[in-house]
This record gives C-alpha cells, structure tokens and sequence, in this order.
C-alpha cells in the first residue's frame, strides 16, 4: 500500500517545487507579501556594497553631467483628482480642493517634472559602497511622496503613512518581489529591502485602496540618479571620466537615451525634449 | 434634511420600483413566520402530548394526516403566485422596460477599489473610451482624440436628479465586483467584458452610499462612493461646478 | 462470515486499512479536526467584524505582520479566513465527516454486507482526501497567504490571487477525487451487496439518503474538478478561459490572451455547487430520520412519499444552479427557468421535512439526547429552508443577494442542521462504533447551549441583510447602514464565542467515554436496523453470519410482536 502513496508524494514535492516567484508573467503581478525585511530597521548597517566592479575611489568622480528635460506642446487633459466621493477623509485633508495627477506635470518653465534620470551604462567598473538611510515613501493626504524617487539595489525602502485612512501599498516588481500590505490610520512602518535593479522601468506602487495614488521607484546600483524637480533640471555629479549612456524615464513616454563622454572635472549638459517626435 | 435612519430592518426606500420589492420581501416574511410558526406549534404539541410516559405506547399506524397535503399543496399555489404573479412580470420589468423620456445617461466603472462616475459634458455626449486609455491620470479611459470627452465630467461620488429616470452602464476594469444601492433597492453585478446597462429612478432627496457587494479583493470593504440624489437645480448646479473645475476655456 | 485473516500490524491495521470501519474512524477523526480548525478561523475574524481595528486579544501580538498589524487584523487575513473557513468546512469538515466517516462505517452494517464493494478504493478515497487537507492547511503558510477569494473563487480574481489560490485548486483536485472514488464504491456497494431480503424499500432511510448523495457527488463533482483544472491553466499555462479581453489590473494592461469568460467559471462552479449543498443536507436528513423512528417507538410517517422526494430532489437538484447568478445579468427566460425549477425544488424539500414532523404524531417519544439533537434539527432546518424563498426569486434576491442573509440561510441549514443531525449520529452511534455509550447528561449540557448560541450567531445575520448589508467585509462600519446593525454583529460574534465553549462538554464527553471501563450493551437503542446485530465493535467481515432480512427497516410498536420493536433481521 505504501507504493501507491510514493507517486502521490512526489508529484506534491514536485508541486511545491515548482511553486512560481511572485511578480511572474501570468495576468498581472500576483499581490505578494513576502517582501524582505532587514534585521535591523535603519538599512545603512545592513545593506551591502553594489555594483559589480573594483571598489570606488572618491578621487576618481570629478565630473559632471546635468541638464533639463523641455517639455514642448499641449500637456495632455488632467482632470483634478475627487476624492471627496471615494473618502470623505482624503478630501477633508486637502480642504475640499482637487489636486492635479502627477502623471504629466509641466514647470512654469516649459520643463517636464518628475523624470528620472540615471547613468544607464558606463558606471558598471565600479563598486559603490552602500548608501546612508533608508529610502522612504510617504503615504500623505492620500498621496505619495514623492512620485518618483530612486534609491540603492540593498537600501530599505520605509513606508510611512500620516493619513487617518486606511491605505494599502501594493508594489509591482517585475525583479524585485512584490508586495502588498494594510496599513490602517497608525499602522507601523513597512520595511523592505531592494535587492536587485529595477530602473528601467522603475517599480510601479499603487495604493490598492484609492486607485489615483501612485508612485514609481527605481533601484540602481550606483549613485548616479536624479529626479527633476519643479525647474525640470538634473545633475549628475561625482562621475569618473568616460562615456556614459543617460537614460530619461517618464511615466507616460518612451525612455529617451543620450550617450555623452566626460573628461577629467569636466562638466557636460544635455537637453531632453518630451514629447518625442517620431 | 434629517440624516436617514438605520436600524435593524430595511434602510429607507428612495426609490421608485423600490415599494414593490419592499412589500414582497415583507409580504414573504409573514409567510415564512405563519408556516414557522404553525410548524412550531405543530412539533410542540406532539413533544407535549405524545412524551413517553407510564401507560403511554406509540400507534404503530396513527391517524392519516390528510391536511398535510392540503399544506403542500397551499405552499406550492403561494409560491407560484409569488414567482408568476410578481416576480417574474417585475422583473421583466426591470430588465426590458428601459426609460425612453429623456433619462440621464451614465457610465459606471467599477476598478479595485473605488467606483468612477462618468457623465457626458455640456455637449450631452459621452466621449469615447477604450481599454488601451486607462492610465492612472485617466482612469475614464477617455479617447483623447475625441472632441466629444474633452468636457466630460468624471468623479467618484454619484450624483443624479430625483424624479428623473438614470440610465447606468456599468463595466468593472479587472474584476468582478457590484453595484449595490442598498436605499435604491438597487443590486447588479459588474463584470469585466460585459458591459450591463441598468436603470432607476429616485423619489426622494438624500446623501447615502453605495458600495461594492461581490469579494474583489482586500480592499473590498472600502469600496464605496458618496450617493447624492438632489433636486433637478442643485444636480444642474453641481453639473455646471464640475464643468468650471475642468478649466476649459 | 467474519473472515480468518493473518494478524495485521499496526501500519495495515489502522493507518493503511482497507475496512470500511476503519476509514470511517479515520475519516471521522480528520473531519472532526478540521471542522475544530474551521470553526476557530472564524472565531478569530469574528473580532475584527465585532471590534473592527482593535488588536486581537492574547493571540494578536503572536501573529505574524502579514496577518495583523500591532495585534489588528488585516483585510488580506481576514478575506483569507473567510474564504478558507467556508473551504475547510464544506470539503474537509461536512462532507467527510457525513459521507465518508457515517456513510463508511454505517452502510455496509445497515444493508448486511461485510464491507464496502471495494476496500482498496476505499482507502485511496480517504488518502486523497487527506492530502487535500494538507495542501489546504499549509496554504496558510506561503508568502501571501491562503487562498482569498471566497469559497466561490471567482474569476478574474482568483485567476490574479495569490499562490494561496493555486494550492486550493490543487487541493481540490484531490478532495473531488477523494469524493468520485468513493461516490462509485457508495453506489456500487449499495446497489450490489444488499444482504438476502433487503429489497431497496426495506433500506433504511440514512441508506436511501447516503445513494442519492453518491449520485450527487458523482455526477456534479466534474464540472468543478474541470473549472479547477482550467483555472489552473489560467494562473499557470497563460490560458484565459476565465479572463476577457481588455483587462485593467492596477492601471496596467493584463499580459493575457484574453477571449474568456468570468461567467463561464461561475456556471461550471454552481453545476457542483448547488447539488453540493444537497450533499451537506441529505446524509443528515438520514441520521434524523433513523433517530426519529428509533425515539418515536414508531415508523416513518410516508417513508416511500419521502425516498420519492428524495429522487425527485436528487434529480432537480442539477437544474437549479443559476439561481446563484441571479444578479450577472440575466435576462428574463433563463431568471424565469431558474426560479421555477427553485420553487418546484422546494416541494419534495418540504415533503421531507413534513413527513418527519408528522412522524412524531402518535408516538411515544424519550428525550434522548440524539432524539434532542434530532427534533432541534427540525425547526433549524425549517427556518433555513424557508429563508431560501426570498433567496431564490428574483425580485428580493436584487436586494439580499451576498448578504449575510445569505450566509444566515445557508448556515441555518448546515449549522443547527447538519451539524446537528451529526452530532445525532455521533451519540446515537457511538455506542456501535466504539462500544460504550456517551454520558447523557454531559450531552445535555452540550445540547441546550448549543442550541441557544446557534440562533445567537445566525438570526441575527437574517436582520443584518435585511439592513442591507453585504458579506465578506472586513469592516461593514465602513458604510452607515452598516454601522446602524452593528449591534446584531457584535451578538453574532458574542454567540460564536459562546458556541465555542458550549463544544467543550462534548469534547470531555467524547474522549472520556471511549476510554470508560463499563460496557454498553449490543443494542442500547432497541434498533431495528441491520448495524445493531453485529458485535460490538464489529469484527471485520461484520457478521458472524450471513443476516437475512425478514421486513421493514422501522417496525417499531408492530401489532403481533413481542417488546415494542421487532428487529429486522430477526424471524
């Protein structure tokens, strides 16, 4: 009788085996939950050096690149976010004003706000030691701050949350696992940590709970990456001499890419135009 | 106005179909209470009388109990008067008699986890819409090529006129969720690839909810938006508010 | 006709045995468990449906923060808990313990054979089952939990759930197998392995009962076994039987094929799962109608009128299942077929129910306590079946359609019903099965109880979806109407609890009376039907000779008989 057991046991070890990775390709990034949680909570001890190459030398980031990224055209239609009728709370913290979507946000300046901007390849020779603090992302009148960020491959990601309605921050990683957890009005911090590269395209967080908030984050295994702010500018500084590939990520367009070489202390701007032409 | 009142029965009834679904689920109960209550009464007795006790034996054929079929039979004559005298003729009612003077017309969608209102702009025409538009920044999906979108108004709490028959077409973007207007006596199903139109109309004014009633997932419980059903006026001047908060020029 | 058989070792004798006495002990013992599991799920979610938000006492700061935060629940647990306690109770609690653990051990006694038909399929049958309740428990254990989507695991959204869902498809793969095998063996023994004189109308009700369940079972599971399978595929191959075109997850197009249809999932599921629930009533009904007549010293009022309804029920019972699907959209003539075969299904119901409660009249009846469980049985399942009425017409099913309404109607009927009618069976068998009777009054104690806190959970609920509030929410205060029934929760969850501890005495009773020195006697009841002629415990091959069945399975008070009972197997 024991015989007629064994096929049965191997096809459910067999089972568990296979079971998939969270973020796999079916429909859509299954919600997790098993994001990595460091020892401690402060993830600077903790998180190691990355990047794959021989271990940095300050002396050798003299250069600079930076620039803006221009915005030219009509931004397309952005209706104010209600959230009065989904959460009455929302709403009462912006007193009953609606904020625009952060999906296309054009400066007075012309210029495009929250890109992000990062050294797609030339920076693999080295080996950056790991970075101060922990990322964080704050979930405040039901939305998030900031909306896109970067932050280091084995940096803690911190998830706050200040509103007095329950939020829930599902994280879609397509190489870092996913996740998805409560947080009600008090909750605890959520930490993880982010161990792989995810910048192109950066990690997309939603709240599960209110549909318009999201957020994006990019893990990279350097330090060289910025988000343009409200003047739609960058910089890259601290770069050894060479030639680098910058990639711009926006949410709604196509990554654009720029290959620029650096001397010694030199200091090189580039300029981005959305939309693209095509 | 005062604030609606919920108790342990049925919430306030606001609508115009709703009197008859209110006096059948009351009319059922009664019955239910008479058939339970007879029962009861029934096994009482025959606890009570047909105990075992000194000099007491069971009948091995008791009496024929020939009203049992009379009951069978009344319970089945109440049930098919329930089903072919009301139910169904309400139904097809509901389901094929849509409103043809001048309803107002609107698009639901249901997405985890919050609904989304869409109603057609000054130009009384809903834009178009398709999958491949829904982004975050548009969670209307609104064709941006469309003239006739660029005024529309989407919002996540309902509002609509009283007296006035609403015409809601609803589509959910991920998964099965329903729309469930508990003071509107109003149930439907939301399911991705199906678009169902349903219809009602409100007899009274009122700030109430409306919320989410098929499992969708962890946020289900908080899928809920703001119910407004005001006065032709006030659902006009909220109408045009919506309209400057566009900024169109 | 008990066979000589070589002494079998531990392993062959109780672990991997082909008696059917065996298995049902095993079957019981699991299914007991299970149900205990099941029941403290719900146990732990009534807190949060209670106290919304408020740390879960002494067990909160030992869960782990994937479940609660800070000791308070979280919605992803609690939709967990929900979805497996329906799981846990309908598959590995009910139905194991009414077919597998009764069915087992009782039929093959009741109808004179010496075993079931096949034994080894028997035994497969039970190791199925308990591999499914394995994979069903460790779900809780994988990142990102067990299963959430409801017992009814619609789709799209348990096609995107977790990998929790995954292993409750796996784990119904083999709990539907474990039921085919054994509905195949149920028939088969019935049909064939009937002792000499045991014509089908001198079957005793429960067996009669236990048939028309295996045909349920056999011919219903199929269509779940398949949408499982499909499902599967869904979450693992990129099929998309179950998943439409144009699919939006979390603001980004889902990577499916696309073309299917969540509808599809749910007809194929309510194929099964509406004879299902007849599966969870009918064996119950069974074990009531063999307390009954054993308690009432007479026999069934209408016996043949209720095996009739019993078939017409069985067969209708697979021509009702969109009454479930009232609300997708349905038009006119399918809503109007659906309800119609709904209203007529409800006669032979009623006809059963009737003719146990006209069965008391002219009795002489003693209070046992299985005869209490018993006649509880009879209003409880009455207000559960009435309570289907408004369920199963359109008209008020738009307003109480997955409400606690519903889960009032259901569980009136598998509560205080079936569960009592198993307890029923429990007391009213326990003699047979293990040889010494319970303690009568530790199953009063049990009894009242349980009797009270079963209509303090569930008529409560029947007021809460009457106030228009929906199932499956972590927290109903969410919405004003929910608020404003909260008191009817707060009893619910207060019943529960209460319900919980009112078990205790019949967990004392039940392992303190198996190990009691005094003996019961072979036929403690004064049966008449075929189990109380074997020793006790039967040996294996169950008979010491081959019975002959000489009349009816309930010729109690016969005129011309000595005593008030004439056996069936005596001359």
């Amino acid at each position: 009788m024991n015989k007629r057991l064994v096929p049965i046991l191997a096809f459910l070890i067999l089972l568990l085996g296979c079971s998939r990775e969270e973020g796999g390709g079916q429909p859509s990034p299954p919600s997790g939950g098993d994001a990595e949680k460091p020892a401690a909570s402060t993830g600077d001890a903790m998180a190691p050096a990355s990047g794959g190459g021989k271990p940095w030398d300050p002396a050798a980031g003299t250069a600079t690149v930076k620039g803006t990224v221009k915005f030219v055209g009509k931004p397309p239609q952005a209706r104010g976010i209600d959230m009065a009728g989904a959460d009455a709370k929302c709403a009462e913290l912006h007193g009953g004003e609606r904020l625009k979507p952060e999906a296309v946000v054009v400066n007075d300046n012309g210029t495009l706000r929250h890109v992000f901007v990062w050294v797609k390849t030339g920076a693999e020779g080295w080996s950056f030691p790991p970075p101060e603090g922990e990322a964080v992302l704050n979930q405040k009148g039901c939305m998030y701050e900031p909306h896109v960020q970067g932050m280091r491959v084995g940096q803690s990601l911190s998830v706050k949350t200040s509103d007095p309605t329950a939020h829930n921050v599902h994280g879609y990683g397509k190489t870092n696992r996913s996740f998805n957890r409560s947080q009600p009005p008090g909750a605890a911090d959520v930490v993880m940590t982010m161990k792989r590269d995810e910048a192109s395209p950066p990690m997309k967080v939603k709240c599960d709970i209110h549909p318009w908030m999201n957020a994006f984050i990019a893990v990279v295994p350097h330090p060289y990456y910025a988000v343009t702010g409200a003047d739609g500018s960058f910089e890259l500084a601290k770069l050894p001499p060479g030639t680098y590939t910058i990639q711009v990520w926006h949410e709604q367009y196509e990554t654009i890419d720029q290959t620029v070489t650096v001397g010694d202390g030199e200091t090189s701007t580039l300029e981005f135009t959305y939309p693209e032409k095509s | 106005m005062s604030e609606p009142h919920y108790g342990w029965w049925l919430p306030p009834n606001v609508s115009a179909h709703g009197a008859e679904i209110d006096a059948m689920l009351n009319a059922m109960h009664w019955f239910m209470l008479a058939l339970f209550v007879g029962w009861s009464i029934f096994i009482v007795y025959c606890l009570v009388r047909f105990r075992q006790r000194p000099g007491h034996t069971a009948v091995y054929q008791p009496i024929k109990a020939a009203f049992s079929k009379w009951l069978e039979v009344g319970v089945a004559v109440v049930e098919a008067v329930l089903l072919i005298g009301i139910a169904v003729p309400v139904w097809a009612k509901i389901k094929n008699e849509f409103p043809q003077q001048d309803p107002l017309v609107v698009r639901v969608v249901a997405e985890q986890f919050k609904w989304l209102f869409h109603y057609p702009g000054k130009d009384g025409k809903l834009g178009k819409t398709a999958v491949e538009f829904y982004n975050d920044a548009n969670p209307a999906g609104l064709d941006p090529d469309d003239e006739a979108g660029v005024d529309d108004i989407t919002v996540r709490g309902f509002h609509f006129p009283v007296g006035r028959p609403v015409i809601a077409v609803l589509s959910a973007k991920d998964v099965i969720h329903s729309f469930k207007m508990p003071v509107m006596r109003v149930t439907q199903d939301v399911i991705p690839g199906l678009e169902i139109p349903i219809w009602f109309e409100a007899k009274d004014t009122g700030k109430f909810q409306l919320g989410c009633a098929q499992l969708c997932g962890l946020g289900h419980y908080e899928m809920k938006a703001d119910l407004i059903i005001e006065s032709p006026e006030d659902f006009q001047r909220w109408l045009d508010a919506e309209h400057e908060a566009l900024g169109l020029e | 006709m008990s066979e000589a058989h070589a002494e079998l070792g531990f392993w062959r004798k109780y672990v991997f045995s082909t008696d059917h006495k065996t298995i049902g002990i095993q079957y019981g013992l699991s299914a007991l468990c299970f149900l205990f599991f099941g029941f403290c799920l719900i146990m732990l979610a009534r807190w949060q449906l209670a106290y919304p938000g408020q740390p879960i006492p002494i067990l909160g700061r030992f869960l782990p923060e994937t479940w609660v935060d800070q000791g308070a629940m979280l919605p992803d647990f609690y939709n967990q808990l929900g979805a497996m306690h329906g799981t846990i109770m309908v598959f590995m609690g009910i139905v194991p313990l009414a077919v597998g653990a009764f069915g087992n051990f009782v039929v093959p006694l009741q109808i004179g054979a010496p075993d079931m038909a096949f034994p080894r399929l028997n035994m497969m049958s039970y190791q199925a089952f308990f591999i499914g309740g394995v994979v069903m428990i460790t779900s809780f254990f994988l990142p990102g939990g067990a299963a959430s989507s409801g017992w009814t695991s619609y789709a799209p959204l348990a096609d995107i759930a977790t990998i929790g869902q995954t292993f409750w498809l796996f784990g119904m793969v083999f709990l539907i197998a474990s039921s085919l095998l054994g509905a195949i063996n149920f028939i088969v023994t019935i049909v064939h392995l009937r002792a000499e004189g045991m014509t089908f109308f001198r079957l005793p009700f429960f067996v009669w009962s236990q048939l028309v369940t295996a045909f349920l079972l056999l011919l219903a599971f199929p269509a779940l076994n398949a949408a499982a399978v499909l499902q599967l595929m869904d979450r693992l191959a990129g099929t998309s039987f179950f998943l439409p075109s144009g699919l939006v997850v979390g603001g980004e197009q889902a990577a499916a094929a696309g073309g299917g249809s969540p509808l599809l999932w749910q007809h194929l599921f309510w194929f099964l799962a509406h004879p299902e629930v007849y599966v969870l009533i009918l064996p119950g009904m069974g074990i009531i109608a063999e307390v009954i007549a054993n308690n009432t010293r007479k026999p069934l009022w209408g016996y043949r009128t209720m095996v009739y309804s019993l078939l017409v029920l069985g067969f209708l019972s697979f021509g009702v299942w969109a009454h479930h699907m009232f609300l997708t959209g349905m038009g006119t003539t399918m809503s109007t077929f659906f309800q119609t075969t709904t209203m007529i299904i409800s006669i032979p119901s009623v006809i059963i129910l009737s003719c146990l409660v006209i069965s008391l009249w002219g009795g002489s009846i003693r209070f046992t306590v299985p005869m209490l469980f018993a006649l509880a049985f009879l209003p409880m399942f009455g207000i559960g079946g009435l309570t289907g009425l408004p369920l199963g017409l359109t008209i008020p099913d738009v307003y109480l359609h997955d409400s606690f309404y519903v889960i009032g109607h259901f569980h009136y009927i598998v509560a205080p019903g079936t569960i009592f009618a198993l307890f029923a069976g429990i007391y009213h068998w326990f003699p047979k099965i293990t040889g010494r009777s319970m303690n009568a009054t530790l199953g009063k104690i049990h009894f009242w109880p349980s009797l009270l806190f079963m209509n303090g959970v569930f008529m409560p609920m029947m007021f809460e979806g009457m106030a228009g509030v929906s199932r499956r929410l972590f927290d109903p205060t969410v919405y004003a109407h929910g608020a404003g029934a909260h008191g009817l929760t707060v009893i619910s969850s207060w019943s529960a609890w209460g319900l919980a501890l009112a078990q205790i005495p019949f967990i004392i009773n039940f392992f303190w009376s198996m190990r009691k020195q005094e003996r019961a006697q072979e036929n403690p009841w004064q049966a008449t039907t075929l189990e109380w002629s074997t020793p006790t415990p039967p040996p294996h091959g169950n008979f010491l000779v081959p019975p002959v069945v000489y009349r009816g399975p309930y010729e109690y008070s016969a005129p011309g008989a000595t005593g008030d009972f004439f056996p069936q197997y005596v001359k």
